[in-house]
This record gives C-alpha cells, structure tokens and sequence, in this order.
C-alpha cells in the first residue's frame, strides 16, 4: 500500500443562515474568494430565536442552509470574517456561524504536488 | 528585501479589532434542586427594539415583494407600454389600477405566506398521517372532498365570477345565467370534478396506472359532448366557458395541497416517489371540469328556456337599479365576503379532519392561525386587487388592441393602421403576451427542473421552459384569432385534442406526464385574471358573442409543443446514433428507452 499523506492545519467553518434570502449563496462565494477550495452544504430545520420572538418569530425562516468550509489555518480568520459580513450576519435573525480546528484531512494529492512539496522540505512524516 | 503588510492585517492579527464574550456569561445555567438535578430553565423571550425589529422584518418582506413584483410587473409594463407606443392610447384610470396592481402583489404576498405557513402544513401532516391510520375508502372521500376545497380557494376563481359581469344575457343567455345566477353550482361543479380527478389521481398512483388511458378515456366523453353541444347555437356559447374552467381551476392551491395528499397515500401504499408520481393529478384535475360544466350547462338547457333567463335578468336589472344594493354586494364588501367565503370552508374542513380523523393536536397552533388568519387577509386584498387592478387593465388593453386594425368608438383615428397591419400587430401583442406571462412563471421553472432530472438531462429545463412558453404564446394568439374571426371554438378544440393525442400515442410515458400537467401548471393568479378580463374585452370590443376560450387554446397549445419537442429530441438522438455507425435501434437501449 502507497504511503498515505495527510493535511493538517485545516479549520472548519459552519454557518446557519436562512434559506429565503438565499445568504449562502453569497457567503460561498466570498469563501471562494478568500481561497477556501472546499464547500458543501444542505438544507434543515432551525429551532431557537422562532420560538423566543413571539409574533416577530415568523420573520426567522425555519428554513435554513448550512454550509461547511475548509480552510487553511492562516487564512481562517480571512475567510471568517469574509463570509460574516457576505452574510449581513451583524443583522438581527440572519443566522450564526462558527469555525473549530480539523485534526486532519485526507484526500488525493497529485503526485507533482507531492513531489513539488517534498522537494522543498513541505512533508514531514507523521508523529 | 522588504516586505509590506497592510496594517488592518496586522491589527486583526492581534486582535484589536475583535472583542470576545465568553459563552458561560450569555447561556442561561439550569439551577438544582435540592437533589442536585438540574431544573430545566423557562425559554425567555427576547425582546428587540424598534431598529432590530425593522432589521429582522426587511430580508423577510424583500424576498417576498421582490418575488411577487417579478410575477406582476412586468406584465403590468408590457400592457401600459403597449398601450401606449403601440396604440397611442392614455392608460385610463392609471391611478386606480396601479392602487390594484398594487394590492394585487400585497395580496398574493399575504396570501402565499399564509398557505406556507398555515395550510400547507396542515394538509402535510393528513398527507402523510391520513393513509396510515385511515382505511383507503375514507382516505379517498377526503382526497374527494379537498379537492372541493381547494378549488373555492383557488385565487382565479373569483375571475370566472367576475367576467360574468360583463356577457350579454341577450346574446349568451346560458352563459350569463351559469356566470350570474348559477355562479356557486359551477364552482361547485368544478370543484367535485376536481375532487374526482383528485381520487381518480391517487388510485393511478397505487396501482400505478399508465396516464394515457386515462386521458383517452376522459378525452372521449369531453370531446364528444363538445361536438354535441356545438351542435345547438344557444349551448355553443358556454363551450368557452367550460374549456377555460379546466385551466382555471389548477393553480397555487389546489396543486401542493392534493398533490401533498396523493403521495402521502402513494408512499404509505408501498408505491414510493416513483419520480413520476407527482403527475396526472393536475392534468386529470383540468379535464374533468370541462366535462362537469358542460353537464351543468345541458343540465341548465334542460330545466330553462333563454327566453325565461331573459326575462329574469331583465327583471333583475330593473330591481337592481331600484333598490341600492346592501354593503356586502357593492365593492368593496362583496371581495371581503367572497375572499373569506372562499378559504373558510378549506379551513374548516382541514382543521376537522386533523381534529376527529387523525385525532391529532396542531403542532405551531400560533403559527398555523396566524398563518391562516394571513391566508384570509391576503385572499380578500388580492380579490380587491383583481377588481381594480387585473381585471380593469386586462379589459382596457383587450377593448383597445382590437383599434390596431378594425374602427372602434373606444380609441381616436381607429382603425390605426391599415388592416392587414393593424392585425399583425393584435396577434403579436397576444403571442408575446403569452410568451413573456409563462416564462416568468415560478412553477414552470420547477417543472423544467423536474423533467431534467426524469429524463437524466436529456430534456433541458430552459428547453421545457420554452417549449411551454411558445405553446401558450401560439395558443393565446391563436385565441385571439378566435375573437377576431369568430371562429368556432370547437374547430379550434377538436382538432387539437386529436393532434394531442396522435401524439400522446406515439410518446413515451414520461413526456406524456409532463406535456399534459404542462398546460395546467403555468396558468397561474396573474395570467390567469389577465387573459380572462382581456379575452373579455376584446370580445366586447370586437362584437364576440363571448370572450373565452383563449386560456383553453393556452392549455392545449404547450401540450402540443411540448410532446413534439420531446419527439424532435429523440428523432435527433436517433440519428445521432446512427451517424455514430451503431446499427442497434434505438428502442433495445434501456436507458434511453427509460429517459425518453
């Protein structure tokens, strides 16, 4: 069996926001832009601030889109506060998000990357 | 060598323009009691001020405006611009009707949120609770009886009602009496033909019947009667009417709702989303109120004279002329009453089923009747709306187009170009009408996304979109042909069907599915009213015994087109196939066979 090589240093961005408005769109987008590479996303049912508002709750669709990104640990700030302000977040019931560290992450490396890395010192074995 | 950083950079790097809270300060802790358990923590409201409150408000409404804006506007351009490069006309009460136009988007919006949040999840919770705890017999009765409903719901209706207003009892004295005094027993009639094709829908997908016997099997009576019933001048008049009725009825209620009920019973039968088993509800659904108004139209031949429907009306205006008529028949009380006429009965009927058939609490009951008490609002300001706003400047640009080429009193220097012209220009002004109305249509577009994934792309969505579209555009120009020369409608209709279902014969099931529902799916509360009131005034205008029709040349003209797009994309990958030297026929390769 081939070695197998790992990245390490990702981080994981989440968001909840709503589906009507059609934010995620845009938070991809600007997550594309800053450099995050990887996205996926789904559709589900929020709870919370709905229940809390009273007649106001109907505003907070219960409909909403999450979206995951990975990103390198450098730009994870970048790409944070891109998909923030991408999203009107800073606006009343549009939504949260939030990032946390990935152990690590494996996929296909090309092999012309691998050897491009390696040959500048890139790759370290595995503790 | 030196290296620049941006100082926001470096600030954000450090931090100094973050601040952090710790989330132990903001989430509520639970107290314990003495046994050390937690006590769970009373969920507190919050409280926002005005400027939050406005901020958490806009998104919501935007989205909402904004989608019922893209449905109206542009029609609404369209007509006045028309109006005014084409005809040289002043668009009369332009005040009045942009106040409709208006409550005609405020309306829908209302409308639209209260049947998301207030109808729509009580007729998912019988459709998918119903079939599993109900025997089929009663499950279908329900399916029967929603279909009556949902078809007094349907914002279009109010249209039919109102066209009444503007046929000449002399000249059409069924027509009249079934649009006037008889006006509740058609909507009746239509909506028990709608329930009928509603159960008849749902048993094709437990037994999982094909659809083209059964529309050569509803097409037969419907047609036959047509030919009948033109055989008598004085019922000739109600076969627009009866056509129409069939495009009328399906539209953003009737659709989710049964369609929600039909797969809860499919999938509860072991017959899971077969992909094709949202289908032939809707097409049945438009066929067989033709059928039932035609019945009610011989049944009306039967009982009265013209002579005696004359008589009545006659009376009937000298009365009305007398006595002012009570608040809740002048507008705008008759619209308040009408639209709380027409949802209250759903209502209470879907409340009743969850309460003593399913036996089961409301989940959100704020929501639901908040949802519900939106529903009832939004009904009543739309059918404001379709008063004021569609109906006036769907009849003002019918009266008026016909000045392009023939002389009417309603327009200055008519005939306005020379009459070969003046006719070009009517027939394209209906076609691009036709044309502009349903590619803006929002159900289409879930439609083509459907048919794209049935048929593993073969089909495009923006190739289904078209093809519909040039449908209804050729159809409503050829509607409005109708008017002008006063063809026949059954010249028109009969010879379509057939076409239709020469062609139905020789597709496969999957665009037999989609080009019937087709028709049904992209006559929606805009076009519909519009169409209708236009259709009305050209009538009137051009000296037509009757304005119908041209929705039913809408319906048949994107069956056509679509099953004949579907035929050209096989015939291409056929010979496709050939040119790429492979000898097999077509019809051996199961996927192919499969898709189209």
């Amino acid at each position: 069996m081939s070695q197998m090589t790992y990245l390490t240093d990702v981080w994981m961005i989440t968001c909840v926001v709503n589906t009507a408005t059609k934010q995620a769109d845009k938070m991809l987008l600007a997550a594309r832009d800053m450099g995050s590479r990887a996205a996926l996303g789904w559709h589900a049912r929020g709870f919370g601030a709905r229940e809390r508002l009273g007649a106001l709750g109907v505003a907070v669709e219960a409909e909403k889109d999450i979206i995951q990104v990975l990103v390198p640990s450098e730009q994870r700030e970048l790409v944070f506060e891109a998909m923030y302000k991408a999203g009107d977040l800073d606006r009343t019931g549009a939504g949260f998000m939030y990032m946390k560290p990935v152990e690590k992450l494996a996929t296909y490396v090309p092999e012309s990357l691998l050897e491009r890395l390696r040959a500048d010192g890139k790759t370290r074995t595995a503790k | 060598m030196t290296e620049s950083i941006r100082f926001s950079d470096l600030q954000r790097a450090y931090g100094a323009s973050q601040s952090e809270i710790n989330a132990n300060d903001v989430f509520p802790a639970p107290q314990r009691d003495v046994e050390g358990r937690p006590i769970p923590v009373p969920l507190e409201p919050i409280k926002l001020n005005t400027v939050e409150a406005l901020r958490l408000i806009q998104p919501y409404v935007s989205v909402r405006f904004m989608d019922q804006i893209r449905a109206v506007l542009p029609l609404a351009v369209y007509l006045t611009l028309f109006q005014m490069l084409i005809l040289d006309q002043v668009v009369e009460d332009s005040w009045v009707i942009t106040g409709g136009l208006l409550a005609v988007i405020v309306g829908l919006i209302f409308f639209m949120e209260g049947l998301t949040l207030g109808l729509m999840p009580l007729g998912e919770t019988i459709g998918s609770g119903l079939p599993r705890k109900s025997p089929l017999p009663l499950v279908l009765l329900v399916t029967f009886l929603l279909g009556i409903g949902v078809t007094f719901a349907e914002p279009a209706i109010g249209a039919l009602q109102a066209a009444g207003a503007n046929v000449s009892v002399e000249r059409a004295p069924y027509l009249y009496t079934l649009l006037n005094d008889w006006s509740g027993t058609l909507v009746l009639v239509v909506g028990v033909s709608v329930g009928l094709a509603a159960v008849l829908g749902t048993l094709r997908f437990l037994q999982g019947w094909s659809l083209k016997p059964l529309i050569y099997m509803a097409l037969a009576p419907v047609l036959l009667l047509t030919i009948y019933a033109s055989t008598d001048p004085d019922l000739t008049a109600t076969l627009g009417l009866a056509w129409d009725a069939g495009a009328v009825t399906t539209g953003p209620v009737t659709v989710p709702l049964v369609l929600s009920l039909g797969i809860g019973i499919a999938v509860a039968g072991g017959r899971g989303d077969s992909g094709l088993s949202g289908f032939g509800i809707v097409t049945l659904a438009s066929l067989f109120p033709i059928l039932g108004v035609l019945l009610l139209a011989f049944y009306l031949q039967s009982t009265v004279t013209p002579a005696e429907i004359i008589e009545a009306a006659a009376q009937a205006a000298k009365s009305g002329t007398a006595a002012s008529l009570a608040w809740y028949e002048r507008s705008p009380g008759v619209e308040i009453v009408l639209g709380i006429r027409a949802i209250f009965p759903l209502v209470v009927f879907l409340l009743l089923v969850q309460r003593f058939i399913l036996r089961e609490p409301i989940e959100n009951k704020g929501e639901v009747l908040y949802g519900i008490a939106l529903t009832i609002i939004g009904m009543c300001i739309f059918n404001l709306g379709l008063t004021y706003g569609l109906s006036k400047l769907g009849s003002n640009a019918g009266s008026l187009v016909p000045g392009a080429f023939m002389e009417i009193a309603a327009v200055d220097r008519s005939p306005i170009y020379v009459y070969a012209v003046g006719l070009v220009v009517a027939v394209a002004f209906a076609w691009f009408l036709g044309f502009g109305a349903t590619i803006a249509e929002p159900a289409l577009n879930a439609l083509g996304a459907t048919t794209e994934d049935l048929t593993n792309g073969v089909f495009k969505k923006k190739t289904l979109i078209y093809a519909v579209s040039t449908g209804v555009a050729c159809g409503i120009a050829l509607g409005l042909c109708k008017l002008i020369f006063d063809w026949p409608l059954v010249w028109m209709i009969v010879p379509g069907y057939l076409l239709a279902i020469v062609l139905t014969l020789v597709s496969t099931e999957t665009f037999v599915n989609v080009a019937w529902d087709s028709a049904g799916v992209t006559t929606g509360p805009v076009t519909v009213p519009l169409v209708l009131a236009m259709g009305l005034g050209f009538g009137n205008a051009t000296d037509a015994v009757e304005g119908f029709g041209i929705l039913c040349m809408a319906s048949i003209g994107p069956i056509i087109t679509v099953m004949l797009t579907g035929l050209w994309s096989r015939f291409r990958l056929a010979r496709q196939r050939k040119a790429a030297g492979r000898t097999e026929p077509v019809s051996t390769q199961p996927s192919l066979g499969g898709a189209l």
